[in-house]
């Protein structure tokens, strides 16, 4: 073999070579981002319940019928009245303080009351819309009055609701 | 794909990710207050009970009453009375309900022929069938509670005493008939029913 070829078969794999290798051999970097997203908890308990009878009846001079609000023991977003010889006329306010216990600002979007019983109004209030922020507490009332029309050794229940959202998304 | 398409899609779905969120991403939490309320009774029995001699320890007359609990009611007989007989007596008023009553209203009514008149110089009732005298008598409140309440669980006193004179016709029969009304006292009228002497 002579010098000349010899030349060219080493130019040819020089030019296989690197055009092999403009295929394979380029560096790479990649950048990542990694994402972790923790949700907060909207999360209200009651944490005082209160009465206005405290002994004799409101309004009124005598101790007849009583009225007793408890914090259900095993889900502190319950709160139980239970009223017991009312009469007509009869009427007692109730208390309960709200404290958010979760992270994230909660607002009061709705007071949802169930009470079928006509001849007993059932009545709540206080800061519709109005905000808590976490681990604040707010105040919240309702009134019960047992009207005319209430018959004797009778049971009537009902239910008031305090509904709250993510402060966001009420208006 | 040039930037401002990218963006375009971008903007819309923002716009649809916030609608959507809007509509069923919020957080609901809900505090709950449970109400039960029984009412309690109104609820009065009377009784009655009566002293009287006779003359000579004779038993001559009958004078005896039946209660009626559920229609809270009393039915009183004066049979085979006879002039000058005198009767003690009281209507005994039992609160057996769970909430204070008031008096509010006493109705007598009787026979026709009957009216009453309250002699201020004796200081009792004078009882006239027509023009003749046939009977004497008078009544007053005991109400422990202070007249005219009845708290649960108390009793309350109608005192009566009655002579019957000598106009009593014989072979008469008489009747009487009083209505004692009780509201639960908290909405009872300011006007009560008078306490006689």
């Amino acid at each position: 073999m002579n010098g000349k070829k010899m030349f060219a078969i080493l130019a040819i794999m020089i030019m296989a070579l690197s055009i092999v290798g403009f295929a394979y051999a380029h560096w790479s970097k990649i950048v990542t981002v990694d994402g972790t997203i923790n949700t907060g908890r909207l999360n209200l308990i009651i944490v005082s319940a209160a009465d206005d009878d405290t002994g004799i009846d409101p309004g009124y001079d005598k101790d007849v019928a009583d009225t007793v609000i408890t914090i259900d023991s095993q889900d502190q977003q319950i709160a139980h009245i239970t009223i017991t010889n009312a009469y007509p006329s009869y009427h007692v306010y109730w208390h309960v303080t709200i404290q958010n216990v979760g992270t994230i600002p909660a607002k009061l979007k709705d007071i949802v009351i169930n009470n079928p019983n006509p001849c007993l109004n059932v009545t709540a209030w206080d800061k519709l819309y109005e905000q808590l922020h976490p681990g604040e507490n707010g105040d919240y009332s309702g009134y019960v009055h047992v009207l005319q029309c209430a018959n004797q050794t009778a049971t009537y229940t009902f239910t008031v609701q305090f509904v709250f959202w993510n402060w966001n998304e009420v208006p | 794909m040039d930037t401002k398409k990218i963006m375009a899609i971008f903007a819309i779905l923002m716009i649809a990710l916030g609608i959507a969120g809007f509509a069923y991403a919020h957080w609901e939490k809900i505090v709950t207050i449970d109400g039960t309320v029984t009412t309690g009774t109104l609820h009065i029995i009377p009784s009655f009970h009566v002293n009287y001699t006779e003359a000579e320890n004779k038993t001559v007359a009958d004078i005896d009453y039946e209660v009626h609990a559920e229609e809270n009611d009393i039915d009183i007989w004066f049979d085979n009375v006879y002039p000058c007989l005198r009767v003690d007596g009281y209507i005994d008023l039992n609160n057996t309900g769970t909430i204070p009553v008031n008096l509010v209203d006493i109705d007598i009514t009787g026979n026709e022929t009957l009216h009453a008149v309250y002699n201020e110089t004796m200081k009792h009732w004078e009882i006239y069938d027509g023009q003749a005298l046939i009977a004497t008598g008078d009544y007053w409140f005991v109400f422990p509670d202070g007249y005219p309440q009845i708290d649960p669980g108390h009793t309350a006193y109608i005192y009566f005493w009655i002579h019957f004179e000598e106009g009593l016709p014989q072979n008469a029969e008489y009747w009487f008939h009083i209505d004692l009304t009780f509201w639960n006292w908290n909405e009872s009228p300011a006007t009560r029913p008078g306490q006689p002497s």
